[in-house]
């Protein structure tokens, strides 16, 4: 197992596309994003009255979690490479199992992501001092979201038989569940049943607005609620991937 | 016998992938499967490997019962896929390894073996690359080379020789021939018929998910052709000449015109050179030529249809 996992790994986070996308991205659009936030702040005269390092944390948040959000092509993608192409003939022939195969990509691929989410975070602290009351709840909130991701990512995997039309839906799922949960431009007003989809319910303004709960408010125990709704989306992802899977060996 | 496959069924839809298939894979030998496109022969091979269930039939390899994702028999196989599935984003060692991995290998076995592989298909100086900066040529020996690294029993190799120059394909052509003369098993598939009688033991021919012929290649011409037809330039002609070769036992008929001469005479009856030998006694010979069938010949004959068919579409 811990060839093939360190086989996925070395594939996925030597991938020059991975790099770009997943570490100089967002590490340079959360570094550029708080200096952009530093001048509005001066302008505004306000840097007194408002803890810096919260918003700093605030906007990496939201950048992380768009970008974990994004870790959905990370499980995918080789799996396509892999398992939708006569490499799988190849790789099926071995005395290596299927269920080994996708388990280390699975590994690989959660572990870049978090990785990349940590790099981050970690960047901000360095560079803006950005802090957060409690690192441990703040971890858990990104590693339970990552979890639901690669999840999710399988499950465009097994549904979606083309590669071209799994990154589509990638980029449409995570840019308008962002914006309409008002993270890029400001708030927007779709009426309150969707207002109250996407500032509350899906599974990434959860991660969102765990994380401001803990940092602004400090209200760890209602971001642990919030997290505890990721996980049932855990659950629900990973029960429709299982009957998906049977339904469809690929 | 190695492997055997008995009475084999598999639909794809309204298709028969596989129309009641029966092969044997005799120990030691290349045996060449050989059939136009969509014969089967992928298909045959993939129920070979377990890698698809078949509808009907009975798979056994290594005296075991085949079936989906059977270990024991995967560890002792080694597939070449028609296609390159090497990773262009790894090395040439670093695929080599890899798939030596899988198969078990590690430490200074895997490295040795990977060394030995890359020297046998000829990529030592190139172990550093990235197959995606390698030939055509390059790239099909690195495919075929990833097979060899656990040391395979039985190497089932389906067309490794599409799409690649002559002197890559002669270069490959040689490697399987060393392959099984180091003990390996070797099925190779192929729709090129110059390729199994270059080295080929025993000859498969396919057609629509059946075998349609089994043998040697001297078995399978043999089976079509009952006569061979000489032509020969007589230096000088004459009636002793004539009648001299009449008079030799499976000579059926003798046709001259002029200097030139038109023999039939049973096949394989050893005619040609009795004929040669009279003919340097009654003053020489200019040319001489027997035509053989060939297996595309007996290709036409068993389904009148040229192997070449579906080429076209290819
Ligand atoms: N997965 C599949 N789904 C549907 N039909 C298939 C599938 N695989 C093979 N077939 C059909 O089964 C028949 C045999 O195909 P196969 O690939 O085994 O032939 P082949 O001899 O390997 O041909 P080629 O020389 O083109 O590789 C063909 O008619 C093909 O269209
Ligand atoms: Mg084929």
């Amino acid at each position: 197992m811990t060839t093939t996992i360190r086989h996925y790994f070395k594939r996925i986070a030597t991938h020059p596309l991975n790099l770009l996308v997943f570490i100089l991205l967002p590490v340079a659009i959360s570094v550029i994003n708080n200096e952009v936030l530093n001048v509005v702040i001066d302008d505004a005269g306000a840097g007194g009255i408002i803890d810096m390092s919260v918003q700093y944390a605030i906007v990496s948040a939201i950048i992380m979690v768009m970008f974990a959000f994004f870790g959905l092509s990370l499980i995918y993608d080789l799996l396509y490479d892999d398992f939708k192409s006569a490499r799988r003939w190849r790789l099926l022939a071995s005395p290596a199992s299927l269920g080994k195969f996708i388990a280390s990509n699975a590994v690989a691929s959660t572990v870049v992501s978090l990785v990349s989410s940590a790099l981050i975070f970690l960047a901000n602290a360095i560079i803006y001092d950005a802090y957060v009351p409690n690192l441990w709840a703040f971890g858990l909130i990104i590693f339970v979201f990552t979890i639901f991701v690669q999840i999710m990512g399988m499950l465009l995997f097994l549904l979606i038989p083309k590669k071209g039309t799994a990154e589509a839906a990638t980029h449409a799922i995570v840019w308008s569940t962002t914006i309409l949960a008002g993270n890029m431009f400001g708030t927007i007003n779709l009426g309150t049943a969707l207002n109250f989809v996407f500032q509350r319910a899906t599974p990434n303004a959860l991660a969102t607005n765990a994380i401001f709960n803990l940092i602004i408010e400090n209200d760890i125990s209602q971001a642990m609620i919030y997290t505890g709704f990721i996980g049932i989306y855990v659950i629900a992802a990973a029960v429709i991937v299982a009957i998906v899977a049977r339904r469809r060996p690929f | 016998m190695i492997a055997t496959m008995k009475n084999l069924v598999k639909r794809y839809g309204d298709t028969m992938a596989l129309d009641h298939l029966d092969l044997n894979v005799v120990q030691g030998e290349i045996l060449g499967l050989l059939g136009p496109n969509g014969a089967g022969k992928t298909t045959a091979i993939r129920s070979l490997a377990g890698l698809i269930p078949v509808d009907s039939g009975d798979i056994q390899v290594f005296g075991k019962k085949q079936h989906i994702n059977n270990i024991d028999i995967k560890r002792e196989m080694g597939l070449v896929t028609q296609e390159i599935t090497v990773f262009s984003d790894l090395s040439a060692r670093e695929n080599l390894r890899y798939f030596g991995q899988i198969y078990g290998l590690k430490g200074a076995d895997l490295e040795s073996n990977v060394d030995r592989v890359l020297a046998f298909v000829g990529l030592t100086e190139h172990a550093k690359k990235r197959p995606k900066k390698f030939s055509g040529g390059m790239q099909r020996r690195l495919n075929i080379g990833c097979a060899l690294v656990h040391r395979p029993k039985l190497l089932i190799m389906d067309e490794p020789t599409v799409g690649i120059d002559p002197q890559s394909r002669n270069h490959i052509l040689e490697s399987v021939k060393k392959i099984a003369e180091e003990g390996t098993t070797v099925i190779y598939t192929t729709h090129y018929m110059e390729e199994v009688q270059a080295i080929c033991s025993r000859i498969a021919i396919m057609d629509t998910g059946r075998v349609i012929a089994e043998g040697s290649l001297e078995e399978l011409v043999g089976r079509i052709q009952h006569e061979d037809t000489i032509r020969m330039i007589a230096l000088t002609p004459s009636d002793a000449l004539t009648d001299e070769i009449r008079a030799i036992s499976g000579v059926k008929s003798v046709a001259v015109n002029g200097n030139n001469y038109c023999i039939v005479s049973g096949a394989d009856s050893g005619n040609l050179n009795r004929i040669m030998e009279i003919a340097m006694r009654h003053g020489g010979i200019g040319n001489i030529s027997a035509d053989k069938a060939t297996l595309e010949d007996v290709f036409l004959t068993l389904t009148g249809r040229s192997l070449r068919d579906g080429e076209e579409g290819a």
